[in-house]
């Protein structure tokens, strides 16, 4: 008998052994010590994956200079070892055949290979040439929710206090601004008060405008565990669309879309007709008001919810009542802990921050908020919208640290902290995504620069947005060539991915995570912090970024953030540890759990119970939001809801994902999810091809009925990863935007479908 | 080769049938049941494709949750490359 112990049997074990720990098996550990010894690599490497916004850390297995393994990190609070399919693939979308290794320009009409030099001096001559003949406003910036927080925060700087303009913009401003928006008009600052580890302590959750289980599968998982953990658990989840969220859900809420103000303001009526308020947290802690300032009292408050008795809004939201009144009783039992959870259902509409700041009227009449498993939660999309947008200032509107351009002692702050004129930085807000777009269309744009984002495929309305793209001077940063984005560039300059480079990420928890570099980028491809530093110097801001890595970055970071209610961990705690949720005052300050909350955040004092601070009250508001419809409903013309979203095998536009051939081949294209009513009447069957039409453009795809997901009658549903023309969804999609956010309606347009010929 | 340990969750009741079915894909071993319910599973394959579909396919069986990898290996597989 061959009892010979092979390699292979040694992978296996380890296998297993990381299984169990990761199942709970394991001996529990110092979450914040270094990554675990392991001997089947060469080296084993700390970073965080680079797709959704859950924020997973992985360890990185590099042989020979190739990752050639990936785990999740057990030391990580947010995945405690666990991974979802996409991420165990990570190490596929480095090497891929269409690794961008070299500059390219544009020369008569076709890009071509460059130096570093050549590419770079046309670059600062454009924007030289722009700056002096039109101004500092005829340039912008288009960054990301997957740069790491250094690139951001140098390039805004160099915009704003070098070239004189706030045209710094970023795409998380179509995936969360509402979010954002919703967070400081209802407590005065941006990001939750609550973390992940409210889902081990909650009772009840609330799960609206979210597919977690494919948008956010490592917390799904945890969400499942909690509910096995405990029967008494209740899941309500809330979608239009029957998705594999549902699949665990005590109470399933299919609401017409756009019609969940409504929804809320029944649940918020049911909480005080029934007496399931917290009086005391009201008369403690809150204020009420109606549009942007106008103060009211409890009572008008209480007078303007009369219209939305479920008895009376049933009908528009397509929820009995009875359903309605049981669903606010669960959410708001003194006796459970709530957690409401929400994704870009919620903020991706045209009434996004009325939508956050309804979920957050529940919580605050409920009092259920700022103790363990009571807080409402906003899900994000991307590995750092938070830390590398959110804070850094990669908005038009806002600058490092949660401040404001248009505040101007915020702006002399920084302009002390950069060491630059009184005066310095502009006070007027820059274009926000749609306007900067538009301003290429309108010629008013002349240079741009898209970092690590792909808006020729991901922008609403695509067709009226592209020829802008193509007209104005435009340099993409990016891995891959061609994109829908890069294809329309005048210089493409390659970049470094993921752990190719150093730097931090911000998950949506508030958690501040360090990644290694463990690989060498591929030919000439460098980190963007590298090309950022390069375009500072050759434009003659040398001195406003005497930066040489991305560790001097992150001291002048924290000084920005000194005297605000945001400090982070210093770069040498963030390499040794797994993650820090900020407020950490200091080095030898624990992480924050949970903020606005005695005992846990450092800023608020012994005595004060719960303080939110951000407002000059310490009171946060319960507005008085109306039920106002999305903008394109549909009619006689254009019968059908149609919604977007993602899918579990891909991500955002899929140049990762659609690269890793194992994800390519399991969902190859995307399709349109008929309720199987619909196809019935309209003669559609199961892979048929059809026709999805709006007032703007023709898309086709295949027909997918009782798939993952099942619309409800009248609504379809396209998931918005696939870059061929016929298939590019964002196309056919309305480019109508939140007056308070800016965000774009990407979840809500009318459309017609017909079987295609 | 390709190695990979997921750990598998499942709707209430349906171990059994979910253990009948991963018994039917080639590759796939389950090793145990964690006390937190979930099965712990090893898939074994030619290559890293081959593991994802399988991954994929075991994601798609009626009364599974999700499917969590926990740790992926691909190191045979790049020696054999090398060779």
């Amino acid at each position: 008998m061959d009892m010979k112990f092979t390699r292979r049997d040694f992978l296996k074990a380890m296998a297993i052994s990381a299984a169990m720990f990761t199942a709970g098996c394991g001996t529990k550990r110092d979450t914040h010590k270094g990554p675990v010894e392991q001997k089947d690599a060469e080296k084993w490497v700390k970073g965080v994956c680079r797709y959704c916004g859950t924020g997973c850390g992985v360890l990185a297995g590099v042989t020979g200079g190739k990752i050639v393994a990936v785990k999740g990190d057990p030391d990580c609070p947010v995945n405690k070892g666990r991974l979802c399919v996409k991420g165990i693939l990570l190490p596929k979308i480095m090497d891929t055949k269409d690794r961008l290794l070299h500059p390219l320009i544009r020369k008569d009409g076709q890009l071509v290979e460059a130096s570093w030099d050549e590419a770079m001096n046309l670059v600062v001559s454009k924007f030289k040439e722009a700056i002096e003949n039109y101004g500092p406003d005829s340039v912008g910036f288009y960054g990301s929710g997957q740069t790491f927080a250094e690139e951001t925060y140098t390039m805004q700087k160099i915009f704003r206090a070098g070239i004189g303009t706030n045209n710094v913009e970023g795409n998380p401003r179509t995936c969360m601004a509402s979010a954002v928006a919703g967070f400081v008009t209802t407590y005065g600052a941006d990001e939750p008060m609550g973390t992940y580890a409210d889902i081990e302590a909650a009772d009840t959750f609330f799960l609206i405008g979210s597919n977690s289980a494919e948008a956010h599968p490592v917390l799904f998982s945890r969400i499942i565990d909690r509910k096995n953990s405990d029967p008494n658990v209740k899941i309500i989840v809330a979608d239009p669309r029957k998705t594999r969220t549902a699949d665990i859900a005590d109470y399933y809420l299919p609401f017409i879309p756009s019609r969940d103000l409504a929804l809320m303001n029944a649940m918020a009526y049911v909480i005080i007709e029934e007496g399931l308020t917290n009086e005391q947290f009201i008369a403690e802690h809150t204020e009420f008001m109606k549009g942007a300032s106008d103060k009211i009292t409890y009572d008008e408050y209480k007078a303007f919810l009369q219209d939305y008795a479920p008895e009376k809004v049933e009908a528009a939201c397509g929820i009995p009542a009875a359903t309605i009144r049981e669903v606010a009783r669960l959410f708001a039992d003194p006796n459970r802990k709530t957690m409401s959870m929400w994704c870009m259902g919620f903020n991706q509409r045209t009434r996004g921050v009325w939508a956050n700041n309804l979920v957050h009227n529940l919580h605050l009449l409920t009092g259920k908020i700022c103790t363990p498993g009571n807080t409402p939660f906003s899900l994000t999309g991307q590995p750092s919208a938070c830390g590398s947008v959110r804070e850094t200032g990669g908005l038009s509107h806002i600058l490092p640290a949660h401040r404001f351009v248009a505040n101007e002692k915020h702006r002399n702050e920084l302009e002390e902290i950069w060491g630059v004129p009184k005066g310095t930085l502009p006070s007027k807000p820059g274009y926000h995504t749609l306007e900067m777009f538009k301003a290429a269309v309108t010629g008013d744009l002349k240079c741009l620069w898209v970092m690590t984002t792909n808006p020729g495929q991901s922008l609403p309305n695509l067709n009226y947005y592209r020829p802008g793209m193509e007209k104005t001077f435009m340099v993409v940063s990016e891995t891959y060539h061609p994109t829908r984005t890069s294809e329309l560039a005048d210089v493409v300059l390659p970049a470094a991915l993921w752990m190719e480079k150093e730097g931090v990420y911000g998950n949506g928890e508030r958690r501040t995570n360090h990644i290694a570099k463990a690989v060498e980028p591929p030919g000439e491809a460098r980190p963007d912090l590298d090309t950022i530093i390069d375009f500072a110097k050759r434009m003659g801001y040398e001195k406003l970024v005497p930066f040489k890595t991305p560790e001097e970055v992150w001291a002048e970071y924290q000084k920005c953030q000194e005297g605000t209610d945001m400090q982070m961990a210093s770069y040498k705690r963030l390499r040794e540890g797994h993650g820090f949720t900020w407020p950490v005052p200091d080095d030898n300050s624990p992480e924050t759990y949970i903020r606005y909350a005695e005992g846990y955040d450092p800023y608020v004092k012994p005595g004060e119970g719960i303080k939110f601070y951000a407002r000059k009250n310490n009171r946060a508001v319960i507005y008085a939001r109306p039920q106002i419809d999305a903008q394109e409903m549909p009619d006689a013309e254009y019968p059908f809801f149609l919604t977007t979203g993602r899918m579990l095998e891909h991500w955002h536009t899929a140049t990762m994902t659609g690269n890793v051939p194992e994800l390519k081949n399991a969902a190859p294209e995307m399709y349109v999810e008929i309720n199987e009513e619909d196809a019935k009447r309209l003669g559609i069957n199961d892979g048929d091809l059809v026709n999805i039409t709006s007032r703007r453009a023709t898309c086709k795809f295949k027909a997918k009925i009782n798939g993952r997901g099942k619309p409800m009658p009248g609504l379809v549903y396209v998931s918005f990863h696939d870059k061929e023309d016929d298939r590019l969804i964002n196309k056919v999609l309305l480019d109508a935007f939140d007056p308070g956010s800016k965000q774009p309606e990407y979840k809500i347009c009318a459309v017609q479908i017909s079987k295609a010929s | 080769m390709a190695l990979s340990s997921v750990l598998l969750k499942m709707k209430n009741g349906q171990e059994e049938h979910v253990r009948s079915c991963l018994a039917e894909i080639p590759g796939v071993s389950v090793e145990t049941t964690a006390p937190s319910g979930e099965l712990i599973v090893i898939v074994e394959t030619d290559n890293i494709q081959e593991l994802h579909k399988q991954c994929l396919a075991i994601e798609r069986l009626e009364g599974v949750l999700g499917v969590y990898p926990s740790y992926v290996t691909t190191e045979d597989e790049s020696e054999a490359e090398k060779k």
